[in-house]
């Protein structure tokens, strides 16, 4: 039987009274595999120092002293948990990549669920979606959350962002290839979708215990427009294509029109009352409608560019053989029941 | 081959360190030697590698024992850094490497016993990619397991090393997928891949996109080995075996190399993909199981200093 690998990779900002029990935690996620034989191991538990501001370093360093599984990554300076991710993934070997937060606000023990949910239905990459609303323990905040989201979603025509979360399983080939393409101010979930459309998600309880209990998050304000900009720059604008075509509209209007009152002059020269107003309406509309589209080719150039910056690429190729192993252990398991 | 001999100084005592190998392993441990005994003297000598012929054989220990008999307190290195194997190498071809290797192991105990026991060692170049293809995340306690004859060919290579304690300091060194530019040297995929984007030829690619290996910039192992032999004359100690690997511990997919290069380069790198790859296993490790004072170039650094390399030996008219 082919045994599968899985990493898991932890940004790390402010984690320090946090990993021990983490690591804990993922280590009785990674002897139950065992026990129970399930053909996939827990490989590697990469924690990311993201120019830590606690202690997080040191507690980090220790715990892979003490267990070869773990290792340890110091960024040189606080590049973002985007970053981070980046860069854990891309110092994983798992045939599966998981992502989580340093708070324990992710569960290990639920990534069998995210992997089981994976193979059964064939995805690529599965988000954790908090089953209830209230995540934060906050209504504003958990709110604010979802809106931001929607508009993202609506900006940038991408189905998928409502699903985000930091708490994702992602298969390994797809989880690297996303991390080497993006740039500094990619959105590592928006580029994931340029790499597969299998992107499902799988509802479970999740709480922001450091939010709900001391009221402060890693995300503030500030980063949240960071996220924005972030997410808009990495996609392909809707409006961009809208002014584009705003502007054919208005130039064929422009056509349109001065046809109808060359016709109307022609036919009714009375209709017209001031002289001049119909040639200057036609020749504003014509070339606010030229510019227009010259604008909005312009943009559509600009975005292809940016595109092809942040490395969008244009095909990959991927090998999703190795899933009916962990599928078969799940159906055989499923009948013993 | 290369006997490169070094005079007294005040640091340390004379030596000499005869390297089997003269590509890209062996070049840059050359320089590196040389940058560490700044006296050394670099002489190029014959040597077939089919099997040391009796002639060669006996030239390059008459050359060897002239400076190793004038000083009681002379060194003695061999460093195996050759191989005309690949991956696709069979049974007949390891064998063949085999006793060329043989050979150099018996010409480095003749010449070996010139000096006592702790002024001599033996330093071999073998290949992590042979030993643990298909194994991933391998650390300290990983076996080797070699899934083809030219892994099998490069154990058989350690083990003789291994069990003969007569070569003195033994280091078997175990470099993960070697990458880096020498004009004289094979070609590794990360070189082929640079001349195809600035000569805008179509590589092709013998893995899978997704293939994840170990990548190692060759001056990298240079310096470690010149520190080796630095210790060896500088700390002279009881023989004894050591096995190393000298990996990066940074896994990197084909297509992650093709980016970089894409990126470095700024123009797009034209590959043709083998759609049904032999050598397309994963091989990776950990930075828990890399030796004590081994810096790895980072990636990004090192296909950058090998892109220029590649670049300016084009822009010199070397064929590649």
């Amino acid at each position: 039987m082919t045994a599968l690998n899985l990493s898991i990779v932890v940004p790390v900002y402010a984690g320090e009274s946090y990993l021990e029990r983490l690591v804990d935690e993922i280590e009785k996620v990674r002897d139950a595999w065992k026990s129970q034989h399930i053909p996939i191991s827990l490989l590697e538990l990469i924690f990311v120092d993201d120019g830590a501001i606690d202690g997080s370093a040191k507690v980090m360093e220790r715990l892979s002293l003490d267990r070869p599984w773990v290792i340890s990554l110091n960024l040189s300076r606080n590049f973002g948990q985007h970053a981070a991710t980046i860069a854990g993934v891309l110092h994983s070997s798992g045939d599966w990549v998981v992502t989580l937060d340093e708070d324990l606000q992710h569960p290990p023990e639920r990534i069998e669920e995210l992997l089981r949910h994976a193979v059964t239905t064939n995805a690529d990459v599965v988000y954790a979606q908090p089953a209830s609303t209230e995540i934060h323990g906050k209504a504003w905040r958990d709110q604010s959350s979802r809106s931001f989201k929607r508009l993202m979603e609506w900006l940038t025509g991408n189905p998928t962002l409502r699903q985000i979360n930091s708490f994702r399983l992602m298969r390994g080939e797809i989880a690297r290839a996303t991390a080497s393409v993006c740039s500094h101010n990619t959105f590592f979930d928006i580029a994931l979708f340029w790499f597969t459309q299998r992107i499902e998600s799988f509802e479970m309880d999740l709480r922001d215990e450091r939010f709900a209990t001391t009221g402060s998050s890693g995300y503030n304000f500030k980063r949240l427009l960071g996220h924005a900009q972030k997410m808009l720059f990495s996609s392909q604008l809707r409006f961009l294509a809208f002014g584009l075509w705003i502007g054919v509209a208005l130039f064929v209007c422009s056509i349109l029109s001065g046809l109808y009152f060359t016709v109307l002059r022609l036919v009714s020269p009375a209709a017209i009352g001031v002289e001049g107003w119909t040639s200057l309406f036609v020749m504003v509309t014509m070339s606010a409608g030229v510019l227009a589209v010259m604008l909005g080719l312009c943009l559509q150039y600009l975005a292809t560019l940016v595109l092809k910056a942040h490395g969008r690429p244009t095909f990959f190729t991927i090998d999703r053989s190795g899933d009916h192993v962990l599928k078969a252990w799940y159906d055989a398991q499923d009948n013993t029941e | 081959m290369i006997l490169l001999d070094w005079g007294r100084t005040t640091r340390h005592p004379p030596g000499v360190a005869l390297i089997f190998g003269t590509g890209l392993i062996g070049g840059t441990i050359c320089d590196a030697l040389q940058r560490k005994f700044p006296n050394a003297r670099k002489r190029r000598m014959p040597w077939s590698w089919s099997s040391l012929g009796i002639n060669e054989a006996e030239d390059i220990e008459a050359a060897a024992k002239a400076i190793l008999t004038a000083d009681t307190d002379a060194h003695f290195a061999t460093i195996w850094s050759a191989g005309s194997s690949g991956f696709g190498t069979d049974k007949v071809g390891m064998n063949a490497e085999l006793a060329a290797f043989e050979a150099v192991l018996t010409l480095s105990k003749k010449i070996g016993r010139f000096v006592p026991d702790n002024q001599r060692s033996f330093i071999h170049t073998s290949s992590a990619g042979g030993l643990f293809e298909g194994q991933i995340a391998c650390g300290k306690m990983a076996q080797p397991a070699p899934l083809r004859p030219y892994g099998e060919g490069k154990l058989a290579q350690e083990q003789l090393v291994e069990h003969d304690e007569s070569l003195g300091q033994r280091y078997v060194l175990r470099p993960s997928s070697v990458y880096g530019y020498a004009a004289s040297a094979r070609r590794g995929l990360l070189a082929v891949l640079a001349a195809a984007a600035l000569k805008r030829h179509t590589a092709t690619i013998m893995g899978a996109l997704t293939t994840q290996r170990d990548y190692i910039y060759a001056p990298d192992i240079g310096r470690f080995v010149a520190n080796l032999v630095m210790n060896v004359v500088e700390c002279p100690a009881a023989p004894k075996v050591q096995s190393m690997l000298l990996a990066s511990g940074r896994p990197a997919t084909i297509f992650e190399i093709i980016n970089i290069i894409e990126n470095r380069l700024d123009r797009p790198l034209l590959v043709k993909i083998d759609p049904k790859p032999d050598n397309a296993r994963h091989n990776t490790f950990l930075t828990s199981a890399l030796p004590t004072g081994f810096r790895p170039t980072s990636l990004h650094e090192g296909v950058a200093l090998t892109v220029s390399l590649v670049s300016h030996g084009l822009q010199t008219g070397a064929k590649l």
